[in-house]
């Protein structure tokens, strides 16, 4: 099976936003933002802007009929910035114009005056003024002060980890319509379409089901569309609403860049303790969120950085703080991982920092100190079904772990120049939101009378194939071919109150209500089969296309649709569902809100020229706990495009800001995500088929999980850095040439770990 | 009047001639099957075939461009091929390899890969899986991790060795690559009447590749005189003991011209200077035009000790080192209305080696480049030229270095004193490309490594 919008991709005929017919009576929108990263605004000078032929009107926050608020966690956050302005590219006004020319053209003319406040990018700083969104949270377990004291070794230190940008290739894009019953019909480039209902609710005056919400596709999301796509959406419904016309906005590159939030960067402290056969007896971090200017998701990404700060190790005594610091730079945003790959980075760290001092492989620290079943998360949970083992055994044993090991030290003896690099990522990722309430999904299924069917739920497409694994499910529990199933938009009409399409459990959650649904319409066919042709309920079987039953009976699916129909059965069923058992008590910080969790490893392999500071990622070994897979090509396809994205994070993805507040990495010239040579040159991959029954028929989550096996990437670099450097060396991703270069032959002035060995 | 043929249409058009073809495409013609991913040439996902016809073979050849930053007037005569021109044989062999790899995944960036091996199919190059590979060099994806579309590059070039018994036109279109619509191009695009380049008066503009990036509205309201040339007309040649590569070459044709032959590696070099679409469309004089302090071509030209020639008629209105070409950040010794005519370039037994660093291997724009040509005789360096880019305000000659490096016997010595006079000589600043301690020693780093690789035969340790 391939996926389902392949063919239609290919042959360019699948139709992205931008690409949708669009009236020539509408009107084109683009928002003019701020020139300024945090200030009083004192005017807005758009005399010249108006004067531009073709514009229709400037909208301020002046001209929000309902509230002007699109904070979906913590309500901070203006849809257009009123009197203060907080960072860069937050918009003030919507230039409405009958052309995108000429509303682009006068946006450029709209003159700002703001009165500049002073700007702050660091987190640490705005931590230390007590600048804070929401609330510092603390995960603790056991007693790491009893800990560190009982520890033989203990390590401390500082890590840093950068942004990321998405950069979908689709920009944001959005358009609205006016509909009856002043009403607004929405299409959306979101993840979120509830998110989007919600807020254009809010924000135009409207009872939610005025707002109709339909998302046929994106361009890609991979997080940067689950609530970063609302305003845009909102600013479009605004102009439909007041000017009665279509109204369309499609962000161009360069606004994309600097208006949309991205992964967040944090800093971090870290205190690791070993005891004497090197087993993790405590571990302490705080985690300093560079959150932005507004909430958006970071208090809910700040969590998650808490759940996987231990990442795939035991720990017994654990104490973890985290703060979401508020800063002068775009809301940072949900970007695959959602805050579990920075703590991962720092726990990481902390492991590398004590095997460097105690001269032996990281990977032998971790090895000896994978989750267990049995063991405690700091959260709570106990691990049960932990394949962190199993998954380290088939990377030893497949992938010659030592042997290789052992090749690169051997290289790097010989060799001057080119410096080879290896190193270990284990993962161990929860699969659930972790706001449990959002664990539901719903389905929606229609069996048309000539036996086509008709699938709506709430998940939304963005390229990660669960358009193919919804059809898989439809296909297999009714027993027809998947060529009979269709897939619908996503529209807050069919399916209502969705989650957001994110936190790798759309699958899962959609699927798990599609398969409820099929398995009800399935009974309902039954017992009209048994009332027309006896037997028991269980009797008949629905598979290729047909129904079979007792004495030889056999009709076709398409038969029995019709059939049902005019026996007055319903062929339409509605399934909602949410898996039970999650639950977490947010005072104190305990629970079990993980369905499951996602392990595996992966080995990773570099080469770095030492004279230039330059380097190819040579090869990545991956053991990946997928469980039965319903689209082998599908997850295969998420695995590798995941594993390179996080890659990208931990080389040559660098997001900068100047001290302005001002973007530097502006443009696809100045931000690069890897292309075909900055990819590993071979991806090896082993796929675990472990089995668990909140996964969609066996079939495990698998959108974010391996993003994380970037992060190997960074300290394979480490490794082959360290053949040749052996003094002080800050741990700080990404590792650019820039960086490796500057780490290869200059001494470290970025504070420097310290480590400290207990007396014994 | 633009005349071309897009697809199968014919189109007539007096739209602006700077105007980007991918605007023309999906604004004016609906053909929404092209992507607008960055509108700089950095994702490829607006990738369309050019096919340029040759009167004398009356063959039409084909590239891969990026329609985003290509001006509609330089498609006067051509064959423009976009994702909606292979409808009639859809899927055809490239289509159907990415739909078995699973090599695509949200979809928005792969029309753009599907023509860009298009132009691999169509093409006359090896057909080997690097080259499909490199078919592929300025096509962006953000979904799949590349390696389904490695594979795909298998899968194609394999396709296409085993399924064509002859490479030509009609093999491709009985092979199901191309509709059969392409075999009436040829006598299509001949009827379409020439135009002559360089005409007119306003700014000059060739493949657009900056002035598109730079100054993408203001560029369509002005008056501009298209100087992009056909391919025949492109010409890079021997001329007694020296080279003359014409203004209007592109980045392609020196990738591809035998007058490079002396130096190993050419192609490999080359191909670290932006990427497949954008080199069959960017020239040696736009890139000496834009000036930037980190121009590719600048350094490679500059440490050949090129000559440059400038005038408003004619090439030889005036002639001189392209040392002196660069005053300061952006300012030129050009006069108003002269143009770049070519560069006249020294041969004779010499080494040669371009070298350039930055964030990302390829297609990215370098944190510090540079380039050093070396004359030796007798054990002594005859004569050196050396230049460096992101380490001053201009694409810097670095000629205090050179000229103490002529005459010295190569040793370990002369070269750590020439390390401290090009310290002397450079100024970087910190900006996005790396602070400015960072390109110091990049700069120094790349200069061991010329001496190293270009003084090899002389066993000189650095």
């Amino acid at each position: 099976m391939t996926h389902w919008d392949a063919l239609s991709h290919v042959c360019g005929k699948t139709p992205y936003l931008d690409d949708l017919p669009f009236p020539a009576n509408g009107l084109h929108v683009v928002p003019f933002d701020s020139p300024v990263a945090h200030g009083h605004v004192r005017a807005l000078d758009i005399g010249a802007a108006l004067a531009v032929p073709g514009v229709v009107a400037i909208l301020t926050a002046r001209d929000i009929p309902g509230e002007n608020q699109i904070g979906g966690i913590i309500p901070d956050e203006p849809l257009l910035a009123d009197h203060t302005v907080e960072f860069r590219g937050q918009p003030l006004a919507l230039v409405v114009a009958e052309s995108n020319a000429a509303a682009t053209k006068a946006a450029g003319l709209i003159q700002a005056e703001i009165e500049a406040l002073p700007v702050c990018t660091d987190p640490r700083e705005a931590a230390a003024r007590g600048d804070i969104i929401g609330r510092v949270r603390t995960f603790e377990m056991g007693d790491v002060s009893a800990g560190f004291a009982s520890a033989k070794h203990v390590f401390s230190g500082r890590a840093e980890v950068g942004g990321q940008e998405h950069l979908y290739l689709e920009t944001q894009a959005t358009m609205a319509f006016p509909t009856m019953h002043d009403g607004v019909r929405i299409i959306s480039s979101t993840q979120g379409p509830t998110a989007v209902q919600r807020t254009t609710a809010r924000v135009l005056g409207l009872p939610m089901h005025a707002i109709e919400v339909e998302v046929t596709r994106l361009g890609g999301g991979f997080g940067g569309k689950e609530d970063q796509a609302t305003p845009w959406a909102v600013m479009v419904a605004l102009v439909a609403h007041r000017f009665k016309r279509p109204a369309k906005l499609v962000l161009d590159r360069l606004r994309d860049l600097r208006m949309t939030g991205k992964r967040h960067p944090y800093q971090a402290d870290y205190q690791i303790g070993l005891d004497a056969d090197l087993n993790i007896v405590a571990y302490q971090a705080t985690f300093f969120q560079n959150a932005g200017a507004h909430a958006d998701l970071s208090p809910a990404v700040l969590e998650r950085t808490l759940f996987h700060c231990t990442n795939a190790y035991r720990v017994p005594n654990v104490k973890a703080v985290a703060m979401s610091c508020k800063t002068h730079v775009p809301p940072n945003t949900a970007f695959r991982g959602f805050g579990g790959p920075q703590g991962m980075f720092v726990m990481e760290s902390a492991l590398c920092h004590a095997a460097e001092s105690l001269g032996i492989p990281t990977w032998q620290l971790q090895k000896k100190n994978l989750l267990r079943d049995g063991d405690v998360f700091a959260y709570g949970q106990t691990v049960s079904e932990s394949q962190a083992q199993t998954c380290w055994d088939r990377l030893e044993s497949d992938f010659q772990l030592a042997k290789r090991w052992q090749q690169v030290e051997q290289h790097n003896q010989t060799s001057n120049r080119y410096k080879r690099g290896l190193a270990v990522m284990p993962i161990c990722f929860g699969i659930s939101f972790t706001k449990t309430h959002m664990n539901q999904g719903s389905a929606l299924l229609h069996v048309y009378t000539d036996g086509s069917v008709l699938v709506s739920t709430g998940a939304v497409e963005m390229g990660q194939g669960v358009v193919s694994k919804l059809r898989a499910v439809a296909a297999s529990a009714l027993g027809v071919p998947a060529e009979r199933v269709k897939i619908e938009y996503t529209n807050t009409t069919r399916n209502a109150n969705t989650s957001p399409s994110a936190a790798s459990a759309t699958a899962d959650l959609n699927g798990k209500a599609l398969d409820l649904a099929c398995q009800r319409l399935i009974d309902r066919f039954r017992v009209l089969l048994v009332q027309d042709h006896g037997g028991k309920p269980q009797d008949y079987h629905f598979h290729e296309g047909k129904v079979t039953g007792p004495n030889g009976f056999e009709m076709t699916f398409d038969a029995l649709a019709l059939h049902a129909h005019f026996q007055r059965v319903s062929l339409s069923e509605q399934a909602f569902y949410s898996p039970h058992g999650l639950h977490f008590d947010l005072e104190k910080e305990k629970g079990h809100p993980f369905a499951y969790h996602v392990y595996g490893a992966a080995l990773v392999e570099t080469t770095l020229d030492s004279m230039l500071g330059t380097y190819s990622l040579d090869r990545v070994s991956v053991v990946h706990d997928l469980g039965r897979s319903l689209v082998p090509i599908v997850d295969q396809g998420q695995l590798e495009g995941g594993l390179v994205q996080g890659l990208g994070w931990m080389t040559c993805e660098e997001v900068a800001y100047d001290e302005s507040g001002r973007l530097r990495s502006h443009a696809l010239s100045t931000y690069k995500v890897p292309d075909l040579y900055a990819a590993p040159k071979e991806i090896e991959l082993i796929c675990l088929e472990s089995n668990h029954s909140y996964a969609i028929r066996g079939s495990k989550a698998v959108g974010e999980p391996p993003l994380m096996y970037g992060i190997g990437g960074y300290f394979a670099l480490r490794h082959a850095i360290r053949a040749q450097q052996k003094g002080p060396l800050a741990f700080h991703a990404p590792m650019t040439p820039e960086r490796a270069l500057l780490a290869l032959h200059t001494p470290v002035r970025e504070p420097a770990p310290q480590s400290v060995t207990n007396a014994p | 009047m633009i005349q071309f043929y897009l697809n199968d249409q014919r189109v007539e058009t007096d739209a602006a001639p700077a105007t980007p073809l991918l605007d023309f495409i999906r604004t004016h013609r609906d053909l929404v099957g092209t992507k607008a991913g960055c509108r700089e040439g950095d994702c490829g996902a607006c990738c369309v075939l050019l096919g340029y016809l040759d009167p004398q073979s009356k063959h039409v050849s084909y590239q891969s461009i990026t329609s985003c930053l290509f001006p509609l007037g330089n498609v006067h005569g051509t064959h423009v091929v976009t994702v909606e021109g292979l409808q009639e044989i859809a899927p055809n062999p490239v289509q159907t390899a990415m739909v078995t790899r699973g090599a695509t995944q949200c979809g928005f960036c792969t029309p753009g890969f599907v023509m860009s091996w298009m132009a691999f199919a169509l093409g006359d190059g090896a057909l080997t899986g690097q080259a499909a590979e490199q078919a592929i060099d300025g096509n962006i994806c953000r979904c799949t991790g590349y390696q389904s579309l490695k594979q795909v590059a298998q899968d194609l070039t394999a396709e296409l060795n085993r399924s064509l018994g002859q490479r030509d036109l009609s093999g491709l279109v009985s092979a199901c690559w191309v509709p059969a619509y392409f075999r009436d191009i040829p006598g299509q695009l001949a009827a379409i009447p020439a135009v002559s380049a360089g005409s007119g008066s306003g700014r000059f503009l060739a493949g657009g590749t900056d002035l598109l990036v730079q100054i993408p509205e203001q560029i369509q309201e002005e008056s501009v005189v298209l100087v992009h040339r056909q391919p025949g007309k492109r010409s890079i040649r021997e001329q007694g003991d020296s080279l003359w590569v014409d203004g209007s070459a592109t980045v392609t044709d020196l990738l591809n011209s035998p007058c490079f032959d002396w130096i190993p590696n050419w192609t490999d070099q080359l191909r670290l200077i932006s990427s497949t679409p954008i080199r069959n469309i960017a020239t040696v004089a736009g890139n000496l035009a834009n000036a930037s302090p980190i121009g590719d071509l600048s350094i490679l030209f500059l440490a050949m000790d090129a000559e440059i020639s400038v005038g408003i008629h004619e090439p030889d209105e005036r002639r001189f080192p392209l040392a002196d070409f660069f005053l300061d950040y952006k300012k030129l010794l050009l006069n108003p209305g002269e143009r770049i005519w070519g560069l006249t370039i020294p041969k004779g037994d010499s080494r040669f080696q371009f070298l350039k660093v930055s964030k990302r291997t390829y297609l990215d724009i370098a944190s510090v480049n540079s380039a050093m040509r070396i004359w030796l005789k007798d054990n002594h360096i005859q004569r050196v030229a050396l230049a460096a880019g992101g380490v001053a305000p201009v694409p810097l000659y670095l000629r205090e270095t050179s000229r103490f490096l002529e005459g010295k016997k190569p040793d370990a010595q002369i070269f750590e004193q020439a390390l401290a006079i090009a310290n002397r000589e450079i100024a970087p600043i910190s900006d996005v490309r790396g602070s400015a301690e960072y390109k110091r020693l990049l700069l120094t780093q790349q200069l061991k490594v010329h001496f190293e690789t270009l003084f090899r035969d002389e066993e000189v340790a650095v």
